[in-house]
């Protein structure tokens, strides 16, 4: 399959990509690493007659930390964050996730915005943002927008992400001391493969945080199971209700890695691995 | 070559003549071929499995700016490919009509991504943009998608004559008295699924039009002789033809029919430009042969000892729309049936089908596969009813020399399958200790593959063999090389011979035009056939050679030697070759031979009974595996494999080494991961995101075992190893599954949710 024609647009200022974006709406799209971009309008899911490359902006690909906490620039490409030390010395969870997507050379092409605003269920990354409570920024012809990151994915393969909107960073709060974190993914096929369910879990002193991935949906915030979790701690029994509840309140998909059934099963079983791992 | 002399290349390895410019990206394959004024050409492809064309309107694409031409079935000046059941082949097929293929859909589609159209047009856009221009009105038809139903009463009807396609028998001894005389008798069914080739370079090629009217096209092939289905298809003489061999990403058995060759060919032809056309992955996955899927019954008796003494089997494989080679594929899971074992009576009845599936054809193992996962599966079942252990069930009854085989010929050569198997076993080491949370196991599988065509075929292969004025020399040689290293053993044979160094040797392109024919890189027959024309050739110049180099230096001829390039006399005179080349011209000796190599001949099988010589020889191997299984997932991860084979006689070592990773490797693949799924006609993934293939973390260590008994039909003894590498890696690693989990498995691939329903339901 071939690429449907399409006009490739290079701005080289956030303005000029969003009022690009906004003057061709819907027949607009922003691509950034176009590792997920392309093969959705080789397949023909998306046909846009105008692409806006993100990639030439200036100034979105840095990772900056600051008291507050972290930011990452849209366009990073998943292996600077992955590789970032900051990141592994005080998001570590996060570099596990996002290194531990597909291969290095999705990893080198792919960003961290393309991969959110992709919404794909089964994202590495977007358990453990759920899981640190990371919030996104985004611009459009309307302003600045800041989303907390629980309401940015909105159903299968659909984020927030108005008309002429671009996704321009990723703010992750810093970790209490003495947190403790998990992260998890099973790969049912091939080691390359996407999670069949990933769990994240950030553990402090306040309760549990608990991201999901490829069970739902959309990822999403396991807050059933962080619920059972709230009074008695990581018990033994309280790990496994956790996990029954977690394998309730998601609702999966079955597809050629599995059935919705097995996804349930394995749920119970990531996460209650996940907890009894905490680093 | 006098025997004393010890062999310089044969049996050391070295890195393959072209490995240098492989690893550097330099080759360039067929897809990447450019020609000035090339034209891109594409496929248009059924929307369903099985549908009536009512029209083709290519009007519209035909006004487009930059498309050159539109063909239909009508500019097809002959649109039948005829499966090819060559004469002596037909004798055994007991009047199985001629299957026909369409090149371009006549009225009809048969399966989802069936060529309808083609178009060649100035940019690779304006041919996409065209496909979308042609109007195609389908009238749904119903369709058979699985093979059991296909051969009810009143199933869809795939072609006119039938769903049954081929059926071959196998009728030895008594299997009636054989179950009597039996203490345990079995039966169970295996699955084995469809599977994609997935090599690295789709199906791709460029042709051309010469200036004297000779079509000349660059394709990947496996099979430089399918210059004769174009021919058909223009309906053009076999000598306006030639046919090149481009390098390859890897063949497998997915070149061996006819891909690009004849599309590509009616495009040049009709335009009288240089047409490329290379196929897209998914079309790669939809429309060329797939592995045959199979359903495969199995009933084994066996006495109190171990001792077998029935197997009964009923094989049913599914063609998909088409016949292309499944009807020589039954014949060798017909032939290999009941594996390296004695069976004293033997009945089997097998049958391919035809079903609105994907066709399936040739890939590597040509039907092993299917069978040796059966009779392994079935060899590990019964030692668990007679309580025994797998080793020692299938140790009691390996074929031995002079045994027959189920065809009831004799075996001629010894298949050393107890040496291969306490090898194997001995390197796995003592079986380890239990781990928490994990169920070990470990599995064997042992098989017998033949090498070389069926022995009625009278198969032969021609190569020719030169001294340069020099001291090079050439070795010329039809023999397509996808990536296993065939033209490097051919000019390690030369060399060795001729007592030069590789790097004096070089071998020309499998060009049908330049080269003597070899025959096809097929049923693990290069090494074994044109390795032999190599050497006889190779031979009848070093003859020519010591006799002129023996003359120069006045010595006999039997005390001449051939090393690094320079005859030597046994008091140490030395005669560089080139020297001895251009006296041998001046003087109106011979520098080079043309050798034909004929493999042994044996009559047709009898087709009611399968009884005959089916084979001139098989590959024997034996492998190990031991696995652990996650207890809650489901999961697999093989922790040690060992892979043991008599070669016979390794000509390059590293690259025997090579095979035998790479056919575990692939058969990882088919146990755990690959599958083809098509729903009722409809492919669900034809991509790499949704067909996925082991990767080098998938991969474990793989330890590799080499017998050399020297026994083999090929050149020194060498047996061939390309496909038989791969043949029992699927069934080591489900019967190390099973044995894991205490559930017999009996359909792949083991994706942890089909491992973790079996561990849930307990019951096989
Ligand atoms: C073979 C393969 C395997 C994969 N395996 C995994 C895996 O194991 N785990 C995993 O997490 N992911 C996996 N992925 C997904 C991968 O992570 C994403 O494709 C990648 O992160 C997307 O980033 P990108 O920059 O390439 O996005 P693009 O492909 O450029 O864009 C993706 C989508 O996001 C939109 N977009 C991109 N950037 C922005 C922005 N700044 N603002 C607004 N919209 C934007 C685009 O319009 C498009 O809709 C896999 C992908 C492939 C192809």
């Amino acid at each position: 399959m071939r690429l449907p024609p399409f006009q490739l647009h290079r701005p080289e200022t956030l303005q000029e990509a969003v009022s690009l974006l906004a003057q061709h709406g819907e027949e607009a799209r922003p691509i950034a690493g176009g590792t997920a971009m392309v093969p959705m309008m080789r397949f023909g899911f998306l046909r846009p007659e105008h692409v806006v490359s993100l990639k030439g902006i200036p100034g979105l690909d840095e990772i900056s930390e600051s008291d507050d906490g972290l930011r990452i620039g849209a366009l990073t490409p998943l292996y600077r964050v992955a590789g970032s030390a900051v990141v592994r010395a005080q998001w570590p969870l996060l570099a596990r996730a996002v290194g531990s997507v597909a291969t290095p050379a999705i990893r080198n092409s792919g960003t961290l915005g393309g991969n959110l605003s992709y919404a794909e269920a089964a994202s590495d990354p977007a358990p453990a943002l759920l899981a640190l409570e990371a919030s996104v920024l985004l611009t459009g012809p309307e302003g600045d927008r800041t989303v907390p990151i629980t309401g940015f994915f909105q159903g299968f393969y659909e984020a927030d992400i108005r008309p002429g909107e671009v996704l321009v960073e990723v703010s992750i709060p810093r970790i209490p001391a003495g947190a403790r974190w998990s992260y998890l993914r099973f790969a049912a096929r091939s080691r390359e493969d996407k999670p069949l369910v990933n769990v994240a879990v950030v553990a402090t002193s306040e309760g549990v945080r608990i991201g999901l991935g490829g069970v739902s949906p959309t990822a999403i915030r396991a807050r059933r199971a962080e619920a059972v979790l709230q009074g008695p701690g990581l018990t033994p029994q309280a790990i496994d209700e956790a996990a029954d509840a977690a394998a309730e309140e998601c609702d999966p998909l079955s597809d050629l890695m599995g059935t919705a059934e097995y996804r349930q099963d394995m749920v119970r079983v990531w996460l209650r691995r996940a907890l009894t791992g905490l680093q | 070559m006098p025997p004393s002399q010890e062999f310089r290349i044969i049996g050391r390895s070295w890195p393959r003549h072209d490995a240098r410019e492989k690893v550097l990206g330099r080759p360039i394959y067929a897809s990447d071929f450019t020609m000035p004024g090339m034209l891109h050409g594409r496929a248009l492809r059924s929307l369903y499995p099985s549908a009536r064309i009512l029209s083709i309107d290519t009007s519209e694409a035909e006004k487009l700016p930059g498309v050159v031409c539109v063909l239909t079935h009508k500019d097809v000046p002959k649109n039948e490919m005829e499966m090819a059941l060559p004469g002596r082949m037909a004798e055994a097929t007991a009047g199985a009509q001629m299957a026909t293929q369409p090149i371009l859909a006549d009225g009809r589609v048969r399966f989802l991504g069936e060529a309808i159209a083609l178009v060649a047009a100035e940019s690779p856009e304006a041919a996409a943009q065209a496909l979308d221009l042609i109007r195609v009105e389908y009238e749904e038809l119903p369709g058979v998608y699985d093979s059991l139903e296909a051969m009810k009463q009143g199933a869809p009807k795939v072609h006119e004559s039938g769903n049954i396609l081929q059926r071959w028998h196998v009728r030895k001894g008594d299997v009636g008295s054989g179950f009597e005389e039996a203490d345990v008798i079995l039966e169970r069914t295996y699955h084995v699924q469809l599977l994609d080739h997935a090599y690295m370079e789709t199906e791709g090629g460029v042709a051309w039009v010469d200036p004297d009217g000779t079509l000349v096209m660059k394709v990947g092939t496996q099979v430089v002789e399918h210059y004769t289905d174009v021919t058909e298809a223009l309906q053009i003489p076999r000598n306006k033809i030639r046919l090149i061999a481009a390098p390859m990403g890897g063949g497998f058995g997915g070149r061996e029919d006819v891909t690009v060759e004849i599309l590509v060919g009616l495009l040049a032809w009709h335009t009288r430009r240089p047409v490329r056309l290379v196929y897209s992955r998914d079309e790669s996955i939809l429309a060329h042969g797939k592995r045959n899927a199979y359903v495969l019954r199995y009933k084994m008796g066996a006495k109190r000892s171990g001792e077998i003494t029935a197997l009964e089997a009923e094989v049913v494989s599914d063609s998909g729309a088409y016949a292309a080679l499944t009807p020589w594929i039954l014949y060798y899971t017909t032939a290999t049936a009941t594996g390296p074992y004695r069976i004293p009576d033997v009945l089997v009845d097998a049958s391919a089908v035809y079903t609105n599936n994907t066709f399936a054809s040739a890939f590597r193992g040509f039907g092993s596969v299917q069978a040796c996962f059966a009779y392994e599966g079935h060899m590990d079942a019964m030692a668990g009813e007679l309580g025994m252990s797998p080793r020692e069930f299938r140790e009691r009854n390996y074929l031995k020399k002079g045994d027959t085989i189920s065809s009831g010929w004799a075996l001629e050569s010894e298949p050393m399958l107890d040496e291969l198997t306490s090898r194997a076993w001995e390197a796995l080491g003592p079986p380890p200790k239990r781990e928490p949370g994990k169920k070990i196991g470990r599995g064997m599988a042992a098989t017998m593959v033949p090498y070389g065509r069926m022995a009625w075929t009278h198969d032969s292969s021609t190569a020719w063999v030169g001294m340069e004025a020099d001291g090079t020399a050439m070795v010329r040689c039809a023999a397509p090389d996808p990536g296993g290293g065939q033209g490097s053993s051919l000019v390690a044979i030369a060399a060795e011979v001729l007592g030069l160094p590789m790097s004096r040797v070089s071998i020309g392109p499998a060009d049908s035009h330049m080269a003597p024919r070899a025959g096809t890189t097929t049923a693990t027959r290069q090494l074994f056939m044109s390795g032999n024309a190599v050497l006889k050739a190779a031979r009848e110049v070093r003859e020519s050679l010591v006799a002129q180099a023996a003359q120069m230096l006045g010595a006999r001829e039997a005390d001449i030697e051939l090393v690094e390039g320079d005859a030597l006399t046994p008091d140490g005179r030395r005669l560089g070759l080139a020297q001895v080349v251009r006296e041998a011209i001046a003087s109106g000796r011979p520098v080079e031979s043309l050798a034909k190599y004929d493999a042994p001949v044996a009559d047709t099988i009898d087709p009611d009974t399968g009884q005959g010589k089916p084979f001139n020889d098989f590959t024997f191997g034996v492998q190990v595996a031991e696995v652990e299984v996650d207890e809650e997932t489901g999961q697999v991860r093989v922790r040690r494999f060992v892979t043991a084979f008599d070669v016979g006689k390794a000509i390059n070592p590293s690259a025997v080494e090579g095979q035998l990773q790479g056919g575990v490797g692939m058969g990882l693949g088919d146990a755990l991961m690959e599958e083809v799924v098509i729903d009722e006609g409809f492919t669900r993934n034809p991509h790499l995101m949704d067909y996925k293939l082991p990767t080098t973390l998938d991969t474990p260590d793989i330890e590799t075992i080499v017998l050399e008994s020297g026994q083999g039909l090929g050149p020194f003894g060498a047996k061939g190893i390309g496909e038989p590498a791969l043949i029992p890696t699927r069934a080591t690693i489900v019967n190390a599954v099973s044995d894991a989990i205490g559930v017999q498995l009996r359909e792949a691939p083991l994706t942890p949710e089909r491992v973790y329903r079996a561990m849930r339901s307990g019951t096989d």
